[in-house]
């Protein structure tokens, strides 16, 4: 690596590392853990994309791997149990347990296309979460519809992602360590996407994407390169899942339903499908929408004198409206891909 | 003897309960210039893709130099020295020309063969090389057929099954298109060749085949055919 791209990703880690200071002054502190979940909602968008985008494998039961991955790491680090293992075990288990559900999802799925395959995805994603809500009796495995509490916290060594960081006399706020680790692990995500994009993988997705069977025709094995994009997308879904539930120390089934997975797939159609920069934004900004729309109230206090409409209804209308105005103005995204290339 | 590059033997192909294919054998000498003619729905799009493993025979063999390859699935086939230009061309819209010839090449691993092979792609087809950065959804569909040929020609094939390369394209292209069949076919590449331009395949092909209703209904030298009363009438538009 030369000097300067070194000097570069220096510049890039200081940036973001940056962020939550920045939050904090200019937003207040809420705003830092609503970027935290923005950054978790970048990892899940950045990993649907692989299926979706890269490889047109229309998911909308995404959030199953999410909650698969939520459920391992909190099985695996709760009293649910008496277990307690360690992050560098917990987290890469709840990439590998979504990882090998995508698999099973997708090999009946194969032979789908379209409407067809985002109807079953469905399907599997509704099964997924009514089992979870279920699996409480005979055994009790997940607790059902009272979730898991007391989820051991984000820890790797010595730091604890949910206590203050002292480093010499420099201390990193509580608040802002979650953050910190999902923007880090959000980074390495989005670099390993736009590695994967032009890679020979890459390449396959995208042929088998646009005419699958001229794919075939080209020597491209269909069956394993499907089955690739569902297993990375599903573990990407995995891993924000344990994040998700060591960042909240609660899971419980309602926390992945159906509307999340749209919300996800919303992310990625917004921002511009298939391509890494606008899929970031799209999160980013689906994300954090509904929490900035809830200064309607005050908005309306300040110009009519008086709140006329509840800000809970109203924002969701905005949002709503929002949506169908950034798709007419912006069809193919806010941040598509250039053509040529 | 040796054993002919491609051997059919009584392949059944059907589409749930309806019979596409009733029992087609087919032999083709390494070098050799075959073509399929027939009318719509005879069954000459479903026999290449059944060699290409596009589709699964329901009875019958296929054999690659004398190796059975019929249950083989259609990327290994690919590397065993075949390769097929779609109907309708099967161009990737999307990528540029120059990624679409390299599709062609997925499953090699000799990166220096592989530049060699663009390169003589682009000397064969010098308006792919002219437009190598465009889109190809953005070509014509005579420059969308070259392309689909030399994407083809990458994966450096002994065998090309071509599906109606003349389809949609004008008399001029159409032409030159064959010329360059001609060119490739000199350098010992064998040709299965599905046309509905009966007079241009078996002006190119040394030998012919008629397919009607899934089933083999003459079979001879290009030259013989062309005076058969049958295949005047039928495929000629001679009285």
């Amino acid at each position: 690596m030369s000097a300067r791209r070194l000097l570069l990703l220096l510049l890039a880690a200081v940036a973001l590392a940056a962020i939550p200071w920045l939050v904090d002054g200019l937003l207040g502190v809420t705003w830092v853990r609503i970027l935290s979940f923005a950054a978790l909602y970048v990892v899940l968008a950045l990993g649907l994309n692989i299926t979706v985008g890269y490889a047109g494998l229309l998911d909308l039961g995404y959030i199953a791997f999410f909650a698969v991955g939520a459920y391992t790491y909190a099985l695996l680090s709760s009293p649910q149990f008496g277990l307690h293992w360690p992050l560098w075990a917990t987290l890469p288990l709840s990439a590998g347990a979504a990882g090998l559900f995508g698999l099973l999802l997708g090999t009946p799925l194969l032979r789908l296309r379209g409407d067809y395959l985002a109807i079953v995805t469905l399907g599997f994603g509704e099964i997924t979460r009514i089992f979870i809500n279920n699996l409480n009796s005979p055994v009790n495995i997940t607790n059902g519809p009272q979730g898991v509490n007391q989820i051991d916290a984000l820890r790797v060594g010595g730091v604890d992602f949910s206590q203050a960081l002292h480093v010499g006399g420099f201390e990193v706020p509580a608040a802002y360590m979650p953050c910190l680790l999902f923007i880090l692990l959000a980074a390495l995500l989005a670099w390993a996407c736009t590695r994967l994009q032009t890679s020979r993988i890459g390449r396959a997705w995208q042929a088998i994407r646009q005419d699958p069977l001229a794919a075939a025709a080209c020597g491209i094995d269909l069956r394993r390169y499907k089955l690739l994009a569902f297993a990375l997308g599903a573990s990407a879904g995995g891993m924000a899942g344990g994040l998700f539930a060591g960042f909240q120390g609660f899971i419980s089934p309602e926390s992945f339903s159906l509307t999340e997975s749209i919300m996800v797939l919303c992310m990625i159609v917004l921002g511009g499908m298939g391509h890494v920069p606008g899929v970031i934004v799209g999160a980013l900004i689906l994300a954090t929408l509904p929490e900035a729309l809830r200064a309607l109230g005050p908005l309306q206090q300040a110009l009519l004198g008086h709140v006329w409409v509840d800000p809970a209804d109203l924002r969701m209308l905005v949002f709503g409206l929002a949506l169908v105005a950034m798709m007419l103005v912006r069809p193919a995204g806010l941040w598509p891909r250039g053509a040529g290339r | 003897m040796t054993a002919p590059l491609l051997h059919i033997d009584k392949l059944h192909v059907a589409y749930g309960r309806i019979e596409a294919l009733r029992g087609v054998s087919l032999t083709l000498a390494a070098g050799e210039r075959l073509a399929l003619i027939g009318a719509n729905g005879a069954g000459k799009t479903t026999l290449l893709k059944a060699v290409a493993g596009l589709l699964a025979g329901k009875q019958g063999q296929i054999q690659l130099d004398g190796q059975r390859i019929d249950r083989q699935p259609a990327h290994t086939r690919l590397r065993l020295g075949m390769a097929l230009v779609p109907e309708g061309r099967g161009i990737f819209p999307e990528m540029s020309v120059r990624e679409n010839l390299l599709m062609g090449a997925h499953c090699r691993n000799d990166t220096d063969g592989v530049a060699g092979d663009l390169e003589a792609e682009y000397a064969r087809f010098p308006r792919l090389a002219e437009r190598s950065a465009q889109l190809a959804g953005t070509l014509s569909g005579g420059e969308q057929q070259m392309l689909a040929i030399g994407r083809a020609l990458m994966g450096r094939p002994r065998l090309l099954l071509l599906d109606e390369p003349s389809m949609g394209l004008s008399p001029i292209m159409v032409e030159k298109i064959f010329a360059t069949l001609r060119e490739v076919c000199a350098q010992g590449v064998t040709l299965l060749l599905v046309e509905q331009n009966a007079r241009l395949a078996m002006d190119l092909c040394e030998r012919t085949v008629v397919l009607e209703h899934g089933q083999l209904a003459l079979e001879g030298a290009s030259a013989d055919l062309v005076r058969d009363p049958r295949v005047q009438a039928a495929y000629l538009g001679q009285a």
